[in-house]
């Protein structure tokens, strides 16, 4: 998957589970750029995105990720 | 031995005179031996088997883990086998010396109630100082070693430094190894800045300690004084006292660490950011003892969500009750447990429990209703002044509620003290308010002086003068900073001098323990 396809489906699975269709992923969007992306959200979302790409984040990875593009890296690299 | 003793700055100032005189490589070994030193001073001498124990097998489990990992896939079961191991002997002697008398007086009361025979089941295994903090920064080092976050120290004194640090072993912070542990990796020359930001740190927190929280606690007693009991202003006085006594406690307590730690060049994790300027209960808890909060959060919930068994609940909700449910409710049960953890670390007592679920509830609640809070809140400016005012005030009696529970061993007693906070205020009649506030005028010439009084007001003022500070510059000590060097040590006389008449010391008074130094 080239890194724009993955953005886009990255894209989707964070309009789905905020139910925020108006959200536009950057490499830089972090959880503070959107509203309900806190601590209760973040597993659920790590979850979805794991079985949509069919790869499984370490807790390293879980724990580490600074922001979309960080996550990005790691899809890209194995994926 | 306590950290506002003298004794304290006595053994300090010896070990940091030898830790700049020696070779920066015997740096580690002085804080060691410092480390020792204070834990048999402070604490009950021989528990320090206790805490060797976990220091040794956590350094050994670690490295076996880290062996094991470097097999890659055919470690993986060997590898968590070390985990568990090194797990269940932290985590089992925490339970057994900190819990097992909340765990048979509970079988007690069963067994009493199921054979009709009251029986008293106790014992006295006194706990090893710090075991609250230090397990759990031992558990996060064997974590983040399984998860490859970071490296097994090879070195046990290294190790051992890690686990058993003076300065936090009175009230934490909760570190991870890639902070603390890099940090006393790394040799420290002399550096007068920080011997000056240090210095204030200290000044600061025993100022707020002996000053402010424990002339706080003192007062609360007399609010409670069965005299008064059921008149109005009181119980919600002892409240108000009791939120400033805990915050003043703690966070004093963090700048005497904070403080301490660095006149050694070592920073400390921040355990607080004006918890006090939170809009929620769930930011409160992000910027009210930071540390433990994290390691809940990295270390019990996210791992917990992890599981099969979590996957598996929010598929059977998606079937069953659709996405959002799913999404939800199997957060809502990690929370749950976590925050039943929350509540369980400050001690073996119902009521902690409680005032872990307390919060829980209300962060559901909010989560639950955010949909209806939208709507509500679309009609106005939600940054207006006013607004975030209020929010500030709901957050600060929230947390109130919670430290009622804290306060009363009882559950009873704590439901109770709620009832008379909240009650007469709402459903009395005026002249049973006229009658109260003349209970209280009455009052406050005898049982508490108007001196008493003022000094309270005084230090109501001053939590709302660093609950200011701290939003805007990261608290007192840290404005203060910025100051010249002349107008920091006016202030820190003024404050010593403020601290000599008013501070809760003198002859038979001993500076009562620190809140969280108990657990």
């Amino acid at each position: 998957m080239t890194r724009e396809e993955i953005l886009a489906k990255a894209t989707e699975i964070f309009r789905d589970v905020f139910d925020d269709d108006s959200i536009e992923l950057t490499e830089e969007t972090t959880a503070a750029d959107i509203e309900d992306w806190d601590s209760l959200m973040h597993i659920t979302l790590i979850n979805e995105i794991e079985e949509a790409f069919g790869y499984k984040f370490g807790m390293k990875e879980v724990l580490g990720m600074k922001n979309v593009g960080e996550m990005c890296d790691i899809l890209e690299k194995n994926t | 031995m306590t950290i506002v003793s003298p004794s304290f700055y006595a053994l300090t100032a010896v070990f940091l005179l030898l830790y700049y005189v020696l070779p920066g490589r015997l740096q580690w070994a002085v804080l060691l031996a410092a480390s020792v030193s204070f834990f048999c001073f402070a604490g009950v001498p021989y528990t320090i088997v206790y805490l060797a124990l976990s220091a040794l097998v956590t350094w050994y489990a670690a490295n076996k883990i880290g062996e094991a990992k470097e097999k890659e896939a055919e470690g993986k079961g060997e590898a968590k086998r070390w985990l568990l191991l090194a797990l269940f002997v932290n985590l089992g002697l925490l339970a057994a010396l900190k819990y097992a008398n909340f765990l048979l007086t509970n079988a007690g009361a069963v067994y009493g109630a199921v054979s009709g025979t009251a029986v008293q089941w106790r014992v006295n295994w006194p706990a090893a100082l710090g075991i609250s903090y230090y397990t759990l920064q031992l558990t996060a080092y064997l974590a983040d070693c399984y998860w490859g976050i970071c490296k097994p120290q090879k070195h046990f004194g290294r190790l051992a430094l890690f686990s058993s640090f003076f300065p936090q072993m009175v009230s934490g912070p909760i570190s991870k190894y890639d902070e603390l542990g890099k940090a006393l990796e790394t040799e420290h020359r002399f550096d007068a800045e920080n011997l000056r930001e240090g210095l204030l740190r200290i000044v600061v927190g025993v100022f707020k300690k002996i000053a402010l929280a424990d002339n706080l606690a003192f007062l609360i007693p007399h609010f409670l004084h069965a005299d008064v009991a059921g008149t109005a202003p009181f119980p919600l006085l002892a409240m108000l006292c009791f939120v400033v006594q805990v915050y003043a406690d703690f966070s004093g307590c963090m700048d005497i660490i904070s403080g301490v730690a660095l006149l050694f060049g070592i920073r400390m994790t921040k355990n607080f950011d004006a918890p006090f300027t939170s809009r929620s209960i769930q930011e409160f808890w992000q910027r009210w003892h930071i540390t433990l909060g994290r390691f809940l959060k990295e270390y019990v919930m996210y791992p917990l969500l992890r599981t099969k068994t979590w996957a598996k609940m929010g598929k059977g909700l998606k079937k069953s009750f659709g996405k959002s449910a799913a999404k939800k409710i199997p957060t809502y049960v990690a929370m749950l447990i976590l925050w039943f953890f929350m509540g369980l670390w400050h001690g073996g007592g119902w009521n902690y429990i409680l005032e872990g679920v307390w919060f829980w509830l209300v962060i559901v609640s909010g989560d639950l209703l955010t949909p209806l809070f939208k709507k509500i809140n679309a009609g106005f400016d939600t940054e207006a002044a006013w607004f975030v005012l209020f929010q500030r005030v709901r957050t600060l009696l929230i947390y109130a509620v919670g430290a009622v529970l804290f306060y009363f061993p009882s559950v009873t007693d704590g439901l109770a003290a709620l009832k008379e906070i909240f009650s007469p205020f709402f459903f009395a009649a005026p002249e049973k308010i006229s009658a109260q506030i003349t209970g209280f005028t009455e009052l406050s010439g005898t049982v508490i002086t108007v001196g008493q009084l003022a000094g309270m007001g005084f230090a109501f003022v001053l939590f709302l003068i660093n609950a200011h500070l701290e939003r805007k510059h990261g608290g007192l000590a840290a404005r203060i900073a910025h100051w010249p060097v002349s107008m920091q040590v006016l202030l820190s006389a003024v404050l010593l001098y403020i601290l000599i008449f008013i501070g809760a010391y003198g002859p038979g008074y001993n500076a009562a323990e620190f809140v969280y130094g108990g657990f």
